[in-house]
C-alpha cells in the first residue's frame, strides 16, 4: 500500500494517493515511507529465528518509523518544520501539500516501539508489544469509525486540522493486526491461536462485538440524520439492537463452550476409566512390570513386581530402576544401567528381550529370582522419551521344566540305547557266527528280555503322556483284590521269596483290573530291585473301613526322609550307586501313584535307610450291600 | 593271556561282549561301576578297558582321567562304550583321554576289530 502510494506520489498519480474513488483525502508520502519501512521490519522480524543481521536490520528500520513519528510529533507540539513531509519529495508541489496526521504520528511511535519490543515477555506472560500495538490501534479505530460515522471531529479529535486518510487507517489496521499474528506464542495471542474455550471465546465474541457495536452505531445516526427518527428513540433503537445482538451472540458462545466443557469432561472420564483398566491389567498380569520415567526412575510396579522384588510400590517409586531391580549376569556381575536392556531398548527405541537363562533378580532380602527381561521405550507421538516399561518374569520354574526334559531324555535315551544295544549285538552275533545249541539259547534269551523291556519303556511313556493328558481310561470295577495279589506273587516269587499277609473275608475293591495289576507287579518288582535276593517280600492286605489297605514291604536299601518325599516325583531317582546300579527311568512310581488316585485311592511310603521300604495304597471297598445290578 | 576289563552297570551288555570274545583267549575281568572298574584295572593292569559312560559311582569318563594320570595304567588303550551319542559327549570323551568311542547300540563284530587291532591279531 505504501509503495503504491510513493508512486503515486512520484509519478503524480492522484488514483493511487486517494486509492478510494470519491474520497479526497490521499495518503501522505511520509506516511507511505513510513509504511513501507513498517511492513520491511516486520517481515525481517517476522521469524523469531531470524540471523542476527537480519534482526538488527528489522529493528533499526522500527525505529527509524518511531523517530519519524517523533519528529513529527515534535513539529505539531513546536510548530516547527522539520521538513518530514517534504524530505522525500522533490516536487513539493502537489494540490495537497501533506500532512502525516497527529493520529499516525503516534501511531508510527506506537507500532515503532511495539516491534522493537517485539520479543520481549514479562514473567506475568505480558508482552509490552501487544500493548502498544493495541494503542496504536486506537487511532486507525478512531479514524475508521469517524469515516464511516461521517464524524470529521472525532477523525481530528487528537490530530486538529489534518485528517488521517481512510486507507492509511485501513493499513494501519492491518499492520497491527500483523504485529500481533508476527508472535502467535506470546501474550494474548497465545489464546486467540488456541483450540482451548478462551481462543473461542475470543474468536467468536470480539470481531462480533465490535462489528455489532459499529453497526448499531452507524444504523443509529442514518435514521436519525435521514430524519426517520428522532435521537431518543435512535438511541432506544441502538440500545435494544446492541442489546439483543449481544445476547445472540454471547448466548451461543457461551453454548458452545458449554459443549466443549461437556466435551472435556467426556475426555476426562474416557482417560480415568482409561487408566483404571490399565490398573486392572497391570494388576492382572503375573509378570513382573516396572515403569520408569526418562531419567530411569520408578514410577510404578505392579502387585507381581512387588511380590518379586520385595519392593512395595510407595518404596518403590522415585527410586533408581537399579535400586529397585538389580540384575546380574550368569556369572553374578551387577548388569550396570548402562548395559541394562532399558538403556538398550531407549538407544534402539524399540523392544529389548533377554534370551535363555543368564539374568537373574536380586531381590530386596538379597535372593536371586532367575528372569527374563522385556524393555520397551515409552515414547510420545513426537518421538521424544517418556520413559519405559520393563516385564520381568520369573523363569525359574521354565528352568526346571527344561531341566527335567533334558533329564527326560537322557533318560529315556539311556533307557532305550541298552536294550537295543543287547538286541542288535547278540542278534548280529548270532547271524554272523555258528555258535552252540546253549550260546544261541542265551543270545536269544538276552534279545527276548531286551525286547520286553523295551515294550515296557514305550509302555511307561505312553502311559505318562495319557495321564497328563487326562486320555487314560479307567474301567472301575468290583475286583477281587486277594486273587490280584496271588496272581502277581505267582508271576513274580518264581526266584524270589514273596509272603502274602491277608485278611480273611477281604471285600472286593472297585477298581480297574489292569490297573490293579500294573500297581501290584510295580510294587513288588520295586521292591525285589532294591533288596537283597535273599530276603523276603511282604504283600500285605486289609480292611479299613471304607477302604482296603494294601502294603508292600521289603529288607531293602531304605530311603531317607528327603527321598521318601520325592519317590513319586516323575523322573525321580535317587541319586545313590544302589539306585543308579539297577536300571530304571522313574517313571514307574509316578505312573503307579497316579493309577491310585484315578481309581480314588491314596499311596504313600515308610522308609527308613538300610532297614527297608514299605510302600501302601487304598482303594474303595465294594460291600456286598452296595453291589449295584449288572 | 591278554588281559581286558569290561565296565557297564548293565549286566546284559557285560554278557554280549563276553559271547563277542568267546573264541579269543582272554582273561576278562567285569565290573559293574566306576569304582571297582578302577580298583580291578589297577590290580589287574588290563592293556585294553572297555568303559560305559553313566555308571554308578565314578563315571566311565572320570575312570578313563584316572587310568589315563597314573603312570601304572596309563598305557592301557581305553575304549568308550556310551549310551551318550551327542558330539559333545564324543569329545568329552576323547578329552578324558579314550582312544576310542562307540556309541551304544554298536556293532559286535566292529568292536571287535578295534579290539584285534589294539592286540595285534585276528581273532574273527
Amino acid at each position: 500500500m505504501g509503495s503504491l502510494v510513493l508512486i503515486g506520489w512520484l509519478l503524480d498519480i492522484a488514483a493511487l494517493r486517494t486509492f478510494i474513488p470519491g474520497v479526497t483525502n490521499p495518503m501522505v508520502a511520509s506516511t507511505a515511507v513510513c509504511f513501507i519501512l513498517t511492513g520491511v521490519s516486520l517481515w525481517l522480524l517476522a521469524n523469531d529465528e531470524g540471523a542476527d543481521r537480519r534482526r538488527w536490520a528489522g529493528v533499526a528500520s522500527a525505529v527509524t518509523v518511531a523517530l519519524v513519528g517523533l519528529l513529527k510529533l515534535s513539529e505539531y507540539a513546536f510548530g516547527l518544520d522539520l521538513g518530514i513531509d517534504q524530505t522525500l519529495l522533490t516536487k513539493d508541489a502537489g494540490p495537497f501539500p501533506g500532512q502525516m496526521a497527529i493520529p499516525s504520528a503516534i501511531s508510527f511511535v506506537l507500532i515503532g516501539a511495539a516491534l522493537v519490543l517485539l520479543d520481549v515477555e514479562r514473567p506475568s506472560g505480558r508482552a509490552p508489544a501487544e500493548t502498544l500495538t493495541l494503542m496504536a490501534a486506537l487511532f486507525p479505530l478512531l479514524g475508521l469509525v469517524g469515516r464511516l460515522y461521517d464524524v470529521p471531529t472525532l477523525s481530528r479529535l487528537v490530530g486538529g486540522t489534518v485528517v488521517m486518510a481512510l486507507h492509511t487507517a485501513v493499513t494501519f489496521s492491518v499492520v497491527c493486526a500483523g504485529i500481533l499474528a508476527a508472535r502467535p506464542s506470546r501474550g494474548i495471542m497465545r489464546i486467540v491461536g488456541s483450540d482451548g474455550p478462551g481462543g473461542l471465546l475470543l474468536g467468536r465474541l470480539l470481531p462480533s462485538a465490535l462489528g455489532v457495536v459499529v453497526l448499531a452505531g452507524w444504523i443509529r445516526l442514518t435514521g436519525e440524520r435521514s430524519g426517520l427518527y428522532a435521537a431518543e428513540f435512535g438511541v432506544a433503537i441502538f440500545a435494544v439492537f446492541t442489546v439483543v445482538l449481544l445476547t445472540v451472540l454471547i448466548g451461543r458462545t457461551a453454548q458452545s463452550l458449554h459443549r466443549s466443557d461437556l466435551e472435556r469432561r467426556a475426555a476426562e472420564e474416557l482417560l480415568r476409566e482409561s487408566e483404571q483398566r490399565q490398573q486392572a491389567i497391570l494388576a492382572s498380569i503375573a509378570d513382573g512390570v516396572v515403569i520408569t520415567d526418562a531419567d530411569g526412575l520408578v514410577v510404578s510396579v505392579n502387585p507381581a513386581m512387588e511380590k518379586m522384588t520385595g519392593w512395595p510400590e510407595e518404596g518403590a517409586q522415585g527410586r533408581t530402576y537399579e535400586d529397585v531391580c538389580p540384575l546380574v549376569d550368569a556369572r553374578g556381575n551387577l548388569i550396570t544401567p548402562e548395559q541394562g536392556f532399558r538403556a538398550r531398548a531407549i538407544a534402539a527405541r524399540r523392544v529389548m528381550a533377554s534370551r535363555g537363562y543368564n539374568v537373574a533378580l536380586v531381590t530386596r532380602d538379597g535372593r536371586r529370582v532367575p528372569v527374563s527381561i522385556a524393555a520397551a521405550p515409552i515414547l510420545d507421538r513426537e518421538g521424544e522419551l517418556l520413559g519405559g516399561v520393563d516385564v520381568l518374569r520369573n523363569t525359574s520354574h521354565e528352568q526346571e521344566v527344561d531341566e527335567l526334559k533334558s533329564s527326560l531324555i537322557s533318560t529315556v535315551s539311556h533307557e532305550l540305547r541298552t536294550p537295543l544295544t543287547m538286541i542288535q549285538g547278540f542278534s548280529e552275533l548270532l547271524l554272523e557266527r555258528d555258535v552252540d545249541e546253549k550260546t544261541s539259547r542265551e543270545a536269544l534269551r538276552s534279545i527276548n528280555v531286551s525286547a520286553e523291556r523295551l515294550g515296557r519303556l514305550i509302555e511307561d511313556l505312553l502311559s505318562v503322556s495319557r495321564i497328563e493328558s487326562g486320555r487314560m481310561d479307567v474301567r472301575l470295577g468290583p475286583m477281587n483284590l486277594e486273587e490280584a495279589i496271588e496272581d502277581v506273587g505267582a508271576l513274580l516269587g518264581q526266584d524270589r521269596e514273596i509272603r502274602l499277609e491277608m485278611d480273611d473275608e477281604l471285600p472286593k475293591v472297585m477298581a480297574d483290573g489292569e490297573m490293579l495289576i500294573r500297581i501290584l507287579t510295580n510294587l513288588v518288582s520295586n521292591a525285589m530291585k532294591y533288596s537283597p535276593p535273599e530276603t523276603a517280600i511282604a504283600v500285605s492286605a486289609r480292611d479299613i473301613g471304607p477302604n482296603v489297605e494294601v502294603s508292600v514291604t521289603d529288607q531293602g536299601i531304605g530311603m531317607t526322609d528327603a527321598e521318601t518325599r520325592h519317590l513319586f516325583d516323575k523322573f525321580f531317582r535317587a541319586d545313590r550307586p544302589e539306585v543308579q546300579s539297577v536300571s530304571g527311568t522313574g517313571l514307574g512310581l509316578y505312573i503307579t501313584k497316579n493309577l491310585v488316585e484315578m481309581q480314588g485311592g491314596q499311596i504313600w511310603a515308610e522308609s527308613e535307610p538300610g532297614r527297608g521300604t514299605t510302600v501302601r495304597f487304598t482303594l474303595p471297598a465294594q460291600r456286598d450291600s452296595q453291589m449295584v445290578s449288572p | 593271556m591278554r588281559r581286558l576289563l569290561i565296565a557297564d552297570d548293565e549286566n546284559g551288555i557285560r554278557a554280549l561282549v563276553k559271547m563277542t570274545l568267546a573264541r579269543s583267549e582272554y582273561e576278562i575281568f567285569e565290573a559293574a561301576d566306576g569304582t571297582e572298574a578302577l580298583a580291578l584295572a589297577r590290580q589287574h593292569h588290563p592293556e585294553l578297558v572297555l568303559l560305559d559312560v553313566m555308571m554308578p559311582g565314578l563315571t566311565g569318563f572320570e575312570v578313563c582321567r584316572a587310568l589315563k594320570d597314573d603312570p601304572a595304567t596309563s598305557n592301557a588303550t581305553v575304549v568308550m562304550l556310551s549310551a551318550k551319542a551327542q558330539e559333545a559327549d564324543r569329545e568329552e570323551g576323547m578329552a578324558s583321554g579314550a582312544d576310542d568311542y562307540f556309541t551304544k547300540p554298536f556293532s559286535p563284530i566292529a568292536l571287535l576289530r578295534k579290539i584285534d587291532e589294539v592286540y595285534g591279531r585276528d581273532n574273527t
